[in-house]
Order: C-alpha cells, then structure tokens, then sequence
C-alpha cells in the first residue's frame, strides 16, 4: 500500500476521519465540540458517537496503526495519526468506548505549539458529512471566549422539511452559515 | 442582503428552492440524477479526496449539471485514492482512481457530460450501499 502522504495537513481533516469511523460504527448521532482557550493555550476536539462501540480488547487496540476491525484491509492510521499529532504539539489523547453505548474520541493541541496543523475547513467537513448521511444527526459546538455556536444537522432538516439536504445550493449555504458564524467568533487557523 | 448568521435564514432558501423545477424533479426522481460518491477514507483524506468532493460540488453546480455529490466510507481502493463513483442515469455505477482535480475536471466534461469513459476505471464487482449510503 502506498500512502502518498503520511499526515493530515489540517485538523479538519482528522474531524473528518473520525467522523467517518463513527459513520462506519453505526452511530445514528455524532458530535463534535471544538473548544478554543487562547488564554490556557489549548484548542481541544471531541467527537462523540453513539454507535455500537468497543469491546475493551479492541478498545486497547485501536491506537495501533496495523491494527482494524476491517475485514477488507489490514491497516487502520487513522486513530494513530491523530494521536501522535496531538502528542507531538504537546497535547493529549484518549477514547473511551463502550459496546453498545458509543465511542469518545478526544484529542487536545498546544494552540501556539509550532507544530500544530491550522485548524482548516471546519465548516466544510461538517457540512460534507452531515449532507451525506441523512439518516444521521450532527451536532457541531464551538467554544471560545468571544461565545458559542451551535449547529444542529436535525434543526436544519426540520427547516428545510421536506427539500433535500444534499442540493449544492443548501450545502453552500450551511457552509457559509458556519464559516460566518466561525468569523464572529474570532476563529482563524 | 443580510449576512447568514442563523438557521432561521434558511427558510428563505428552502422557500426559493420550492419554486426550483430541477429540485423537485432529484428528489422525486433520483435515478434521473447524476450521482458521484467519493470515498472518504483515512487514505483518501490524506490524498486530497476532500478537495476532490468540494471540487465537484462547486464544478458541477457551476456548469449547471444535475447531480447529488456525497461521500462514502472506505472503497478499499488505497491504491488508487482518491477514488470516485460515477452513477449515471439508467447506468451501472463507476469507480475511478487517481482523482486530483484535474481529473475530475476531465470526468464532468467527458464522463458525465458526454458518457465517454476515461482512463482509470477501476474494474470491481458493483458496490452496494443501503439507502443510508452504508456498504451492504
């Protein structure tokens, strides 16, 4: 197998796989809070399934890169990337999981570490995915000290009733609600 | 106009969109849509498939052609990431490999406007997925 690039350029991007795990999991909701502390120096990500879960041998596991419950291939980096991004930039790592329950995964960043991957496009990661899966709720958080922003996949379908989700027009849109929002905020990379 | 800043905004798009004849037409009819799925693996990230997804949403929107474009899980192609899967109407879905932008380019305008085949086709048994996007 040949990876053309061993690493994640943006954060987002990690969001992104894990998500996908969760997809892969059976979850029927995912969450993903992203929480900026300028002054503790910390930029945290959590992603929150309540997909099947882990047994606690599997859970032991899942860091391992050589290591999937794939049955189609024998490598699963996904996990493994991004904890050794978030100890690279001194930063922390962990997820628990329960069979039956769910999965958190945590990972937390040195804001100002030099190593740190920018934050990238956060908006267009949660709306690619969130349109993808209609039969999935996402629920995205973002903290910071300017104030909160929340953004539910579920309220916009209410909204949109019966109009699908996955139209270019309605992603565009969701994307700049997002990006908009994230800007108020103060967020950069 | 005003700035989107709530999901209350949204119901002015979803009411113009009502008046939109191609919108109704996809979700009614949505073998009559062209359907790209891009696989969405840890592999396929970390070689550009998310570029290629925006790629073809904003691409396609732009050269007005009728399509749902979403992401899939993992095709076990990571030889070949990042690997797309054209539907066109009425036709057997198709896996291509190696799909930077410049490629993708290429498919909209020879593979989905014209039905010409491009090069890396990915030969598989047919994929199934459930109505929730999911691997059968």
């Amino acid at each position: 197998m040949r990876l053309k690039n061993y690493k994640m350029k943006e954060l987002s991007l990690h969001i992104l796989d894990i998500m996908e795990n969760s997809v892969s999991g059976g979850a029927s909701r995912i969450e993903v809070n992203i929480t900026i502390d300028k002054i503790n120096d910390l930029l945290a990500i959590q992603v929150i399934d309540n997909g099947r879960g882990m047994n606690s041998e599997t859970l032991a596991n899942v860091t391992d890169p050589f290591f999937t419950t794939r049955t189609t291939r024998k490598i699963g980096m996904g996990i493994s990337l991004l904890k050794q991004q978030a100890e690279q930039t001194g930063g922390e790592f962990t997820i628990k999981s329960e069979l039956g329950k769910g999965t958190e995964v945590n990972a937390s960043f040195s804001l100002n570490n030099i190593d740190r991957q920018p934050l990238g496009d956060i908006a267009g990661v949660i709306v690619n995915t969130a349109t993808s899966y209609s039969d999935i709720d996402f629920v995205m958080n973002l903290g910071t000290a300017e104030g909160n922003f929340h953004f539910s996949s579920y309220d916009a379908r209410e909204i949109l009733d019966e109009m699908p989700m996955n139209s270019p027009e309605v992603i565009l849109w969701l994307k700049e609600l997002i990006q908009t929002n994230m800007t108020d905020l103060k967020i950069v990379n | 106009m005003a700035k989107i800043k709530t999901l209350d905004d949204l119901r002015k798009l979803r009411d113009s969109l009502r008046t939109d004849m191609n919108i109704r037409e996809n979700s009614e009819h949505p073998d009559r849509v062209v359907q790209v799925r891009v696989a969405m693996s840890t592999c396929g990230i970390t070689s550009g498939a998310k570029e290629t997804m925006d790629f073809f949403v904003s691409e396609l929107k732009k050269r007005q052609i009728n399509a749902v474009v979403t992401q899939t899980g993992c095709m076990s192609y990571c030889y070949a990431e990042p690997t797309v899967e054209i539907t066109l109407p009425g036709q057997h879905p198709v896996v291509f490999g190696n799909v930077d932008n410049k490629k993708a380019d290429e498919l909209i305008e020879s593979y989905i406007k014209k039905g010409e085949l491009v090069d890396g086709i990915i030969p598989i048994n047919h994929i199934e997925v459930d109505q929730n996007n999911r691997r059968i």
